[in-house]
């Protein structure tokens, strides 16, 4: 069955990616990811200035998926895009540049900045444990608005905004988010892990995002609603482990899926067993990708 | 239970000002073969990535140096005191890839090659070392690698013990007489580097055990990463196999903790 998908203009071979922080902070690994048949790659969120990320321990498994709070670590956008420029020819598949600004001038710069790399900017406005970025940008909703006009104004390809799982909140403020051409949903939840031994919380941050497992109802909910809502295309996130879980993502209206912390349990073939379990159910239910795409909804 | 498997120091030894040997009792068994890694907790300070000496029976050795925050923390850690551990994280030595071993440790890189020799010693393989330091006090592993194996080569570059001069010195000669079917090492990364690149000209089976930035330890945020080929220290290593090393920037770049490209020196 045909795979190829497209996300606000952009054709994808499959409709698959890594999510942002993921094996995506160096060329090497986004290559390692472009071998791995993704349909595009998606980067580290990039900061205006570098940044050393948190002490660890900054990424824990525990029951229900995993916590992480890494700090948003890189080398900060002009050493990143240094990098990127040198190899942007070995890349077939899209570049989604992810940046993490704290304010609309300096979003504007690395949105411009990236202009011949990225084939789409995805605005992280959801990272749950960075001060002034992620998501404290997202609860200003004036300096949210701001931040995605420039970059859209600094950026004539596709921009994504990356919301966090948090319904009342992204319900409130997508209106005012006209300017961006698709929706990421989601990033993690806040949220912490205590041991009850050395009686501390474990991350060195002691709060970090929930991904994994217990991510995936919560945001398949929210793409669900989000679909009747916008007609802007979603790209779903949180908790896939297996095909069956990204055909729920599609059934619900994503147009795309990026997968994340399961590469902690079944490593980078994840990519290939998605692929080849989306090909098989298409055929075995004799739908095409585009006919599954919320197919959930009634009417 | 609790996340982490506590540990409780029982018996500490400081060879030098800044190293420590650290013997903890734990709660729960971790059992670590040889080259794999624990992550080690003291809260309020950070984690890090330590090849364990020894590790079963809810006993584990650790060999640690100071070299920042929380191995600081480790090497002035009271008797009495807690620390945390998970794991075992990664890949390990293969011991069964041939029927005579040499092993090369530099320095405080020597406790997963210590681990490897009792391991040896034990499956009754035929197994040397060579331990070398900068002077006689850091070889502090000295006594057990001679109650492990049937010889020690030890080298100081001061010539305060054994041979002088590097650990690599006279490597040539011993593979020559010794011929052995593989080569383990751990310690600097220069020292490493140039271990494998005469193993890979005399064509022998080597394996290195090797430091990178280790963050989530679980092959996922990408801060462990030996370039070109995007290979995991955390996951797919810290173990990789010379020929692997030798065509990689091992001895030449690796990652900072933002993800800068930095030289090695
Ligand atoms: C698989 C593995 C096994 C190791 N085994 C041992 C061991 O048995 N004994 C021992 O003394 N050391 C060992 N190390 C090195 C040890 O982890 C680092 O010295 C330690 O993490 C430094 O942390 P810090 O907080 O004391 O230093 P920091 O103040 O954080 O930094 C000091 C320097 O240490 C290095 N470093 C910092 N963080 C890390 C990290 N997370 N991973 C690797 N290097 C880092 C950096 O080069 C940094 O410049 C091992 C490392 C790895 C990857
Ligand atoms: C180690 C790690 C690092 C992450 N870094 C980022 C990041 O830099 N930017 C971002 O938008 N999301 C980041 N995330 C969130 C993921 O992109 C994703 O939204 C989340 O993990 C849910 O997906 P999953 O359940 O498949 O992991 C990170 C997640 C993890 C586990
Ligand atoms: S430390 Fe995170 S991938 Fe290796």
């Amino acid at each position: 069955m045909e795979l190829v998908t497209k996300i606000s203009g952009i054709t994808l071979r499959n409709p698959f990616m890594n999510a942002s922080g993921v094996l995506s902070q160096t060329v090497s690994l986004l290559k390692r990811l472009q071998e791995a048949e993704v349909g595009a790659v998606v980067t580290k969120s990039i900061t205006y200035e570098e940044r050393k990320g948190y002490e660890n321990p900054t990424f824990i498994k525990i029951n229900c998926g995993y916590l992480n709070a890494m700090g948003l670590p890189n080398p900060g956008f002009r050493e990143f895009l240094k990098e990127l420029s040198l190899c942007r020819d070995e890349f077939k598949v899209p570049i989604i540049v992810s940046i993490a600004p704290s304010e609309p001038k300096q979003a504007r710069e690395m949105a411009t900045t990236f202009k011949n790399i990225a084939s789409a900017i995805e605005i992280n406005l959801s990272c749950p444990h960075s001060e002034k970025l992620g998501l404290e940008v997202f609860n200003d909703a004036k300096l949210t608005e701001s931040i995605v006009k420039n970059v859209k104004d600094g950026f004539d390809k596709p921009v994504f905004c990356k919301l966090p799982p948090y319904r009342n909140e992204v319900l409130g403020i997508i209106d005012s988010l006209d300017n961006c051409d698709a929706f990421v949903v989601s990033n993690t939840i806040r949220a912490m892990k205590i041991d009850i031994k050395a009686k501390k919380p474990v991350l060195s941050n002691k709060f970090g995002g929930l991904s994994g497992k217990a991510l995936h109802p919560i945001s398949l909910a929210l793409v669900f609603e989000l679909y009747e809502k916008t007609k802007k295309p979603i790209i779903g996130v949180g908790g896939v482990e297996s095909w069956e879980d990204a055909v729920e993502f599609f059934l619900a209206g994503a147009s795309a899926v990026q997968v994340g912390s399961v590469l902690e349990k079944k490593g980078i073939t994840i990519f290939k067993e998605l692929v080849e379990g989306l090909e098989k159910y298409l055929k075995e239910e004799r739908i095409s990708l585009e006919e599954l795409i919320g197919l959930a909804h009634d009417s | 239970m609790s996340y982490y498997i506590r540990g409780k120091l029982e018996l500490k030894s400081k060879p030098l000002d800044k190293v420590a040997i650290l013997n903890f009792n734990l709660d729960e068994d971790i059992n670590c073969k040889p080259g794999q890694y624990i992550m080690a907790w003291i809260p309020n300070y950070g984690e890090i990535p330590l090849s364990p000496s020894f590790c079963s029976d809810k006993k584990l050795q650790l060999l640690v140096e100071d070299v920042g925050t929380t191995s600081n923390k480790f090497v002035n850690l009271e008797l009495g005191s807690y620390a945390y551990f998970r794991g075992p994280f990664g890949n390990f030595f293969n011991l069964s890839k041939g029927n005579k071993y040499l092993l090369v440790a530099g320095g405080t890189g020597a406790a997963p090659i210590l681990m490897a020799a009792k391991n040896l010693s034990e499956l009754n393989v035929e197994a040397i070392v060579i331990y070398g330091g900068r002077s006689k006090n850091h070889l502090v592993f000295l006594e057990e690698f001679n109650k492990y194996l049937r010889k020690v080569y030890a080298y100081t570059e001061d010539g305060t013990f054994g041979y002088y001069g590097v650990v690599t010195k006279d490597l040539q000669s011993i593979i020559d007489s010794f011929s052995p079917d593989v080569i383990l090492t751990t310690g600097p990364e220069m020292m490493m580097r140039k271990v494998i690149e005469i193993s890979v000209k005399n064509k022998i089976y080597c394996e290195a055990s090797i430091v990178r930035i280790i963050k989530c330890a679980s092959g996922v945020c990408g801060s462990c990463v030996l370039e070109p080929l995007g290979l995991l220290t955390c996951k797919d290593g810290p173990v990789f196999n010379g020929n692997v090393l030798i065509n990689s920037n091992f001895g030449k770049t690796m990652r900072s903790e933002s993800g800068r490209e930095v030289e090695i020196k």
